[in-house]
């Protein structure tokens, strides 16, 4: 055998040859990177687990996955990874976009992320396009007929409704009090639905919503807090009442993950911690802890899921010093995460059920445990977004 | 598996060059053919055996043409060819459409097959349409190797998005090729040109594209700008899809023909399409506009040679009654060229010859981008004002769009390429900034497939 690549010979162009030495070296550094440097395991930087090494099956080759699982392992590992994302916004946003992210392909459709201004990002909302909303409403309600329990249904909106000022020059932005109104017009006559639209717009005092992350931020949930109280014509516990401190102040959220950007201000996280003496306890499957925040998060990434520890199927919070020894059944959205060391002032018994995870008869844990009102804290996006219409099914 | 992406240029792309200089001269198409296999099987497995049949099937029927060439019987063997092709085409495309055509115009309900479509099939099997009747017409030898023919169907460089090259291009190249490093370089040089089309181009005009659609109900200004964000994307997607394909093949040491050659300079419809997925247009023409008559015949004959051509077109594009329209609507500008319209443009000035053409095609595109005609004659009646002026999503697309749109519009015109060869040939210096600007647009390439950024696949239906 002749060694083949003397075929190679012959005159050619220098640019040519240049360019095409630059893309074979580029090919070969990241072949070699791909083959033996480290590999991490999660991104924390996007907030997500990286692939891992394909696993090489008859079953996965046929059913296609080996295929998705080596492209992405490829696209997760490849050399310089951080610097090229970042590259990547930076140019986005030096071509003029003030939105990343998105893809229109996927379904439910995907808006991604505005630059707003203040260094604010926001999600970017857009119109309904499934059915999914409709029909996790219509559950929802179906839900609090069933059950026949006083029901508070409390739907948050984005901090890209709330403060639409902020959102880059003529953006368009669906207006999230359609939904608002369609959850309205189906309450039954058991369901308070709580307003949120004007409390949470009100910028005179903190700001109700992180900068980079999707969530309210500790204020704007005690806002959200007082509301439902009210609803439920219990007196909330004062804000004077809490102490707000400052745990971390390098909060780099989901909005960020999604348009990573190094010159991105982190935001601020304050924990609220109840003045006054009370044995609050959370009880997550078998193990009981004896305090609402999982304070191994402000370490990593992820530094929201401080709050309960992020979404679990079901959590008990319970308070022997409650104000009131009503019993709540909650179903949410990690929106009620922040919300729950409030609530857990004036509930002798706080049920969470996040019903993503949950595939239980719920309306057989309502009966087991004498629950005596039901609630939803739910973001409204996410109720557009995933349906937790089945779940509800049950009986 | 796509070329824009990281695993196919970082994995598939080194390992399939290395295997391929390395094995001897005799198995070097084998070397292709076993790689375009598992290229193909990469995103549907099962399809490779369809697509094995297509290979060994015509091997024997071009075998049998050639051995009976001249006779009835080779004509017998023509035409079983043609039919198994097309049934399978029309199986794995247009069934489903077929039934679903019957059953909203009949009364009934019949089960409507959900087949997903094969990858590339239309192409492929156009190639291998193109290979019996270039038998028949002893145009071509056939193949003896059934390794060589199995290269040219299924050669991955063009297998999923064309250029669709006709046996008879490619069958001498098949034995007797040499690589060099000319070619090779060239080739390289080529591929990043459709990267950067195809990866900072097509799939940023997509988000505009895609948006727009997705929104519904466009201003005016909307849909203006979705549906020349549109106009570019295709163009980019596609001519990049065939620049990556031509470079590929280079490498290997084939020269494949060009697909695309400015299209949206053109000065008429007619033009358009002589710039425009050129071997598309050379398929139709050589084995179906030609042999029914073509423009030999009585004018009345020639206009319904040019429908039925179009309308063909069309719906090659997918399996969806709004392609058929578009392949319509080409057919009616393109028969209004043939009996009057040309006299009348070429009386008009040069700008307005460019902007007909433009606009025709633009129009054009809104046809073939919304599956729903319906839909599609909303946005061209918002087009021409029949909707609010503007609204937000119009402005912030200006604004956020407007820099791309700019540079879409300057690269889909000859003026930034002759730019660039012009730096080229200005002497060291110029030599030295374009091939680092070509450098610098690679990695912003990278860091756009790095970033996950969108890369949608616009082929899937053809």
């Amino acid at each position: 055998m002749k060694n083949h690549l003397l075929n190679l010979k012959g005159k050619c162009n220098p640019e040519n040859a240049f360019v095409t030495s630059v893309l074979f070296l580029t090919i070969l550094g990241g072949v070699l990177y791909l083959l033996f440097a480290p590999k991490i395991d999660f991104s924390e930087e996007e907030n997500r687990v990286l692939e891992s090494p394909p696993q090489f099956t008859a079953a996965s080759i046929a059913d296609g996955s080996f295929m998705k699982s080596i492209e992405n392992y490829v696209g997760d590992h490849f050399m310089l990874r951080k610097n090229f994302v970042e590259l990547n916004t930076r140019v986005q946003l030096l071509m003029g976009k003030r939105d990343l992210g998105s893809n229109y392909g996927r379904i439910p459709a995907e808006g991604g992320v505005y630059f707003g201004s203040d260094g604010h990002l926001y999600e970017v909302l857009l119109p309904n396009r499934t059915d999914i909303f409709a029909r996790n409403a219509a559950a929802i309600q179906l839900f609090a007929k069933k059950t026949g329990l006083p029901f508070y249904f409390v739907p948050v909106p984005s901090g890209a409704q709330m403060q639409g000022d902020r959102l880059p020059y003529a953006a368009p932005s669906h207006d999230q009090r359609e939904e608002f109104n369609v959850i309205k017009a189906g309450a039954g006559a058991n369901t308070t639905v709580v307003d949120l639209f004007d409390t949470l717009s009100d910028r005179t005092g903190n700001d109700y919503y992180y900068k980079t992350d999707h969530h309210w931020n500790t204020f704007g949930a005690f806002k959200g807090y007082e509301a439902l109280m009210t609803a439920m014509h219990i007196q909330p516990t004062a804000k004077e009442d809490f102490s707000f401190e400052k745990v971390s102040d390098s909060f780099l959220g989901t909005l960020y993950s999604k348009a990573i950007c190094s010159s991105q201000e982190p935001d601020i996280l304050y924990l609220p911690f109840y003045k006054k003496q009370a044995v609050i306890t959370q009880q997550t499957g078998k193990s009981t802890r004896s305090n609402l925040y999982w304070k191994e998060y402000l370490e990593k990434k992820d530094k929201y899921s401080v709050f309960l520890g992020g979404n679990h199927s079901v959590d008990v919070v319970k308070n022997p010093d409650a104000s009131t020894k009503k019993k709540l059944l909650l179903i949410k959205d990690s929106y009620a995460n922040s919300m729950i060391p409030f609530l857990s002032t004036n509930f002798s018994e706080i049920h969470i059920i996040d019903l993503r995870y949950y595939n239980q008869d719920i309306y057989k844990y309502i009966q087991q445990n004498g629950i005596t009102e039901t609630a939803a804290v739910y973001s409204i996006k996410q109720l557009c977004e995933v349906s937790v219409a089945n779940k509800l099914s049950a009986r | 598996m796509i070329f824009s992406s990281l695993f196919f240029v970082f994995v598939f792309l080194p390992v399939v060059l290395a295997v391929y200089f390395l094995v001897p001269r005799r198995f070097k198409n084998l070397c292709l053919f076993l790689f375009s296999l598992l290229f193909y099987a990469w995103g549907e497995p099962v399809y490779v055996f369809l697509m094995l049949f297509t290979t060994g099937f015509d091997y024997i029927m071009g075998h049998f043409i050639e051995k009976y060439r001249g006779t009835a019987t080779s004509r017998v063997f023509l035409i079983f060819s043609i039919c198994v092709n097309l049934v399978l085409l029309g199986f794995f495309k247009y069934s489903s459409l077929l039934v679903q055509t019957v059953n909203s115009l009949s009364a009934l309900a019949l089960p409507v097959p959900e087949v997903a479509l094969p990858i590339g099939i239309s192409f492929y099997t156009f190639e291998s349409l193109s290979y019996n009747i270039d038998i028949y017409r002893g145009e071509a030898p056939a193949q003896r190797n059934i390794i060589d023919f199995g290269t040219y169907i299924a050669f991955f460089p063009h297998l999923v998005a064309g250029p669709i090259v006709r046996y008879e291009y490619l069958a001498d190249q098949l034995r007797n090729r040499q690589e060099s490093l000319e070619k090779f370089t060239a080739g390289g040089k080529r591929f990043l040109v459709g990267l950067f089309k195809k990866v900072l181009l097509a799939n940023n005009l997509a988000i505009l594209a895609d948006k727009v659609q997705y929104m519904g109900d466009p201003s005016t200004l909307s849909a203006w700008l979705g549906a020349i964000a549109f106009t570019f994307q295709i163009y980019f997607d596609f001519s990049g899809y065939s620049d990556m394909a031509i470079g590929l093949a280079g490498m290997f040491g084939f020269q494949i023909p060009e697909n695309f050659n400015y299209p949206y300079i053109s000065h008429s419809v007619s033009e358009f399409w002589r710039r425009w997925h050129i071997t598309l247009g050379s398929w139709f023409r050589e084995y179906v506009y030609i042999p029914m008559g073509g423009n030999r015949c009585s004018r009345l004959k020639n206009v319904r040679n040019l429908a039925v051509v179009w309308v063909l077109t069309g719906i090659w594009h997918g399996a969806s009654w709004n392609f058929a329209f578009w392949g319509a609507y080409y057919g009616f500008l393109i028969i209004c060229e043939k009996l009057f319209l040309q006299k009348w443009l070429d009386r008009i000035p040069r700008f307005f010859q460019w902007l007909y053409s433009f606009l025709a095609a633009v129009i054009g595109w809104v046809f073939f981008s919304y599956l729903d005609i319906r839909k599609a004659f909303g946005v061209v009646r918002a087009m021409f004002g029949f909707a609010p002026g503007a609204d937000n999503l119009g402005v912030y697309s200006l604004i956020t769009c407007g820099p791309l749109l700019i540079v879409a519009a300057l690269c889909s015109s000859t003026l930034v390429k002759s730019l660039a060869d012009k730096l080229r040939k200005s002497g060291t210096a110029g030599k030295i900034i374009w091939s680092a600007g070509f450098a610098c647009l690679l990695f912003l390439s990278l860091s756009f497939l790095v970033g996950n950024a969108y890369n949608p696949f616009l082929y899937f239906r053809f």
